[in-house]
């Protein structure tokens, strides 16, 4: 079995309660209300995503010299860095087009449930070994949002779809980048350690995406029961 | 055999192709309470939605 089919067998046992989490948020009829703050996780999912790529770079780097996957690791994380860049600043810009206030927004601290995500992440790849982190942009990279979906959240959460740029352009470059990353995955030395590091930091990475998308959900429940009780003594 | 009873949610989300065997199996009996919970009309929007826009866009954060 190619270790893409090893990580997808991962990734399709333990993705069903971020899936379904995720489709009841999109339609969730308080989903508009929370649409700022769900923006505001994007952006700095996004952001320390650079962050997360930049300390796997390094740690690559350091223990290139012993081991064949972080040294062919070195590689990948410096072009992905390059594509990534500045994608968080794409999202703050459609964010000004919706008119939030973006410094301020950003200027609160990104949610426990990111922390926890990109949190896990780093200690994987400082303290075992930076591969940890190939299963995270594995999954999302390979699951990204197509236009139709896209065009479904702008009228969830009654935005123009030209204030959504940044999901638009990532439904058709994602697919690409989907692509090298198991095209990559495939091309890895990776002993059992390797692999089976993979298969936990991926399947703990998904759990915890489903608990992110679980707290925001239970936001935009809130706030639609909010919604019904005003609108009931008014 | 399988005599788990996942209930009639996590059954219509399977029906749809929304989830997989192997998925559903992961799924804590505090996910299931919660997905068998969830109204008809919910799950129909959701199934509705999945029909409509093919694969779910878990990974849409980076």
């Amino acid at each position: 079995m190619r270790a893409s089919e090893a990580l997808d067998e991962v990734i399709g046992r333990e993705r069903g309660w971020l899936d379904l989490t995720t489709m009841r948020l999109f339609t969730h009829p308080g989903f508009a209300s929370i649409f700022s703050e769900f923006l505001v996780q994007v952006y700095h999912e996004m952001h320390t995503a650079t962050a997360l790529m930049e300390a796997a770079r390094t740690r690559s780097a350091a223990l290139a010299t012993s081991c064949p996957v972080a040294a062919r690791l070195v590689s990948y994380w410096d072009e992905h860095i390059l594509e990534e860049a500045g994608h968080d600043e794409w999202l703050a810009d459609d964010m000004r087009t919706l008119g939030m206030d973006v410094d301020a927004a950003l200027s609160t601290p990104p949610s426990p449930t990111v922390a926890e995500i990109m949190g896990t992440l780093h200690f994987w790849v400082t303290h075992t070994h930076p591969v940890a982190a190939v299963g995270y942009f594995y999954f999302a990279e390979r699951n990204v949002a197509n236009v139709e979906t896209i065009d479904h959240m702008a009228s969830a959460a009654g935005v123009p779809p030209t204030a959504l740029k940044t999901f638009y352009r990532h439904a058709s470059i994602d697919i690409t980048h989907g692509r090298e990353l198991e095209e990559l995955v495939d091309s890895l030395p990776l002993t059992t350690t390797h692999q089976d590091l993979l298969a936990l930091s991926t399947s703990t990475i998904i759990r915890q995406l489903g608990r992110r998308t679980e707290s925001l959900l239970l936001r935009a429940e809130q706030s639609a029961r909010t919604d019904t009780s005003r609108s009931s003594t008014s | 055999m399988d005599d788990i009873q996942y209930g009639d949610n996590v059954q219509a989300f399977v029906d749809a192709g929304m989830l997989s065997a192997d998925a559903r199996s992961s799924l804590s009996a505090d996910q299931l309470e919660k997905i068998n919970a969830w109204d008809t009309e919910t799950v129909q929007r959701l199934v509705d939605l999945y029909r409509e826009t093919g694969p779910i866009p878990s990974g849409l954060w980076i």
